[in-house]
């Protein structure tokens, strides 16, 4: 007996220290994360030669805007790859091989500059996701991390578990909303959890395996297994003997008349203007995305002079690993998945990171009594500014991005360093301001005036007003304006209430 | 089910990274042949590689890269990076270390960094200024 207690004991110091070192990267992973679940909208928002209404697919006229890119890449007619407009991407995007992609405007059929825009936010906020900005090492540290978070999320479940047995209920309140606000998402913490380890520690454990298993020739797993799992089809020598090639819209109506149930997302061209062109189609099967998902796309495959059908690649045809591959990263991507889907994550993340931070008031609540007026008192103003003080320093990028010129020098660097010396201000800030509940109201303050700036300085920039995207049915673009502006205003209501609310009692004298 | 669960785990571990390498050999007659290629050993066919000067920041050579994979070109005479792009974010950078034959003429160097340095002491500053404000207060008590 005395040695199971000896074992619990041991369970739950580790879950507990485990658990402050997982909630410092993680809590910056979720948070980043759930912002990055509306990374299309946050994209459309930062382009302004995006800011127009997505074209339905039928409206698109192949015809003219494809013979453009393809001016624009030095016709190139070999390895083309067109995307079609989605909400993920408004414009029709081409690219040959490896080049840079180029994007067309599908109602002007005109080639859009984008020469400033490199989706800065989008692209920073999914970096702090999956590697908090320190690459190769980051990445690293953020799959150990998640190793972590399956360890801690099944200990947690079996500690509780063992007081369910005991029906012992804690008085705690911090410990209590930890404890049931992770059962409650119990499923979502797995998923990412595990993905996130896969992801994360991939690059750096994969190449042992491969070694092994090539008897020391190969280091690289992906050279090895690619060919099996995403077999790619037969290359296709070209004749050298001059075509002409049917109309790309009569190609695009043959293919989804013979695969109807195919969700048309990409063009591939090969040997354009020969005998032998291929032109395949390829999408997620309306009726099955989690299978058919970024990693296992089907396809059909005509001949871009004849419109011979030439292969049809059906769920049946994707090797079985590749269709686990897709439904296993379905449930983290949600690559083809549009606003409903996004913002059950996004609610389900806001929960996580909440459920996180009374993680972390656990321990503080019950070390703090004893570290009155000590140096542990840092910890706390710490994890103000860590915690909500990332918010405002979040908006603060959001509001510079708008605020300075877009072709100064280095705008990249002065954005990205704005945010990080916003973060360390809110710690000075909530040194400074003695109470933390007095920090955090100036965060909100703070955090109300950057958002419902960056709003306005990104209507007044792009002169396009809420009334002018509502006007034009730009909905990403008014509905992403409109949340700002709902949670700027959110934030200094609530400032504005706080010591009104009985709830927040509960962190004085922190 | 289980073993093929445990086959594809293993599997799964390394497919999708394709970092990009890039190589350039000197050819020892002031030109040198710039090679792109995937981890996986597919060529970087379209990728844009460019040569850019460590001193100006400027754009000294800029070129895709051909089917064949490799193209060759003249070593800049000032000290140089070389950048290949191969499109959504696979950006490769490498400083030039393959000299002319007669050496790097020195460019005086325009563009200082302090962009990056400013956030980086104001940051500091205010880390700083708050342990101590914190000490202070403690000691106080």
């Amino acid at each position: 007996m005395a040695l199971e207690n000896n074992y619990i004991k041991y369970l739950k110091v580790s879950h507990t220290y485990l658990g402050i070192f997982a909630i410092v990267f993680f809590y910056i992973s979720t948070f980043f994360g759930t912002i990055t679940v509306l990374k299309p909208y946050i994209s459309t928002w930062e382009s302004p030669s995006k800011h127009f209404k997505l074209l339905a697919k039928e409206d698109i006229n192949l015809d003219v805007a494809i013979p453009i890119g393809l001016e624009a890449l030095n016709n190139p007619t070999n390895k083309i790859k067109i995307t079609l407009p989605s909400f993920q991407e408004k414009s029709l995007s081409m690219k040959y091989g490896f080049s840079n992609n180029v994007y067309i405007n599908p109602h002007t059929n005109e080639l859009l500059n984008t020469t400033n825009e490199n989706n800065l936010l989008s692209t920073f906020f999914n970096t702090m996701h999956y590697d908090i900005n320190m690459s190769q090492s980051g990445q690293i540290l953020m799959g150990i991390t998640s190793i972590v978070i399956i360890f801690l999320t099944i200990s947690g479940i079996y500690l509780w578990l063992l007081n369910r047995k005991k029906r012992k209920r804690s008085a705690n309140f911090w410990f209590r909303w930890h404890k049931d606000l992770s059962l409650l998402i119990f499923p979502y913490i797995i998923v990412f959890s595990l993905t996130g380890a896969v992801l994360g520690i991939m690059l750096f454990t994969a190449s042992p395996f491969a070694y092994s298993v090539s008897h020391g020739k190969e280091t690289n797993m992906g050279k090895m297994v690619r060919p099996i799992i995403f077999a790619l089809p037969v290359k296709i020598k070209s004749s050298n003997q001059p075509a002409i090639m049917k109309k790309y819209s009569e190609l695009y109506a043959i293919a989804q008349e013979n695969y109807k149930d195919l969700y048309i997302r990409e063009l591939a061209l090969f040997n354009w203007k020969d005998k032998n062109a291929r032109i395949v189609f390829s999408g997620y099967l309306k009726h099955n995305r989690i299978l058919t998902g970024r990693v296992n796309r089907v396809n059909i495959v005509l001949n871009g002079e004849t419109a011979r059908i030439v292969s049809k690649r059906t769920l049946d045809d994707t090797h079985e690993v590749s269709q686990f591959l897709s439904a296993f990263y379905f449930f983290h991507f949600m690559t083809d998945e549009d606003i409903l889907f996004r913002i059950f994550y996004l609610f389900l993340g806001v929960i996580f990171a909440i459920s996180l931070v009374f993680g972390l008031f656990v321990w503080i609540d019950k070390k703090l009594p004893q570290n009155k007026n000590s140096y542990f008192t840092i910890i706390t103003k710490l994890a103000a500014a860590f915690t909500v003080g990332i918010i405002p320093a979040t908006t603060f990028m959001l509001f510079l991005y708008w605020l300075l010129p877009f072709d100064i020098v280095n705008r990249d660097t002065w954005i990205i360093g704005g945010f990080y010396t916003m973060w360390c201000f809110s710690f000075l800030q909530s040194v400074y301001k003695k109470d933390v509940l007095e920090a955090v109201k100036d965060f909100m303050y703070m955090n109300a005036i950057f958002l419902i700036g960056a709003v306005f300085l990104h209507e007044y920039k792009t002169d396009m007003y809420l009334w002018d995207s509502f006007n034009q049915s730009v909905w990403d673009l008014f509905y992403m304006d409109l949340f700002l502006l709902f949670f700027g205003i959110c934030s200094y209501l609530f400032a504005n209430k706080m010591d009104t609310i009985k709830f927040l009692d509960k962190f004085k004298g922190y | 089910m289980i073993k093929l669960f445990i086959i594809t785990i293993l599997l799964e571990l390394s497919l999708f990274p394709h970092s990009i390498v890039f190589n350039a050999l000197d050819n020892e007659d002031g030109t040198m042949e710039i090679i792109g290629m995937l981890s996986t050993g597919q060529n970087t066919e379209g990728a844009n590689f460019q040569l850019i000067s460590l001193a100006t920041s400027k754009v000294i050579y800029e070129k895709r890269i051909p089917e064949t994979g490799s193209i060759v070109v003249d070593i800049p005479k000032e000290a140089y990076k070389m950048v290949l792009d191969s499109g959504s974010g696979h950006v490769k950078e490498k400083k030039g270390e393959i000299e002319p034959l007669e050496g790097f003429q020195k460019v005086k160097k325009q563009n200082s960094n302090f962009t990056f340095y400013i956030p980086l002491v104001v940051s500091l500053l205010f880390i700083f200024s708050a342990l101590v404000l914190q000490f202070l207060r403690i000691k106080k008590n």
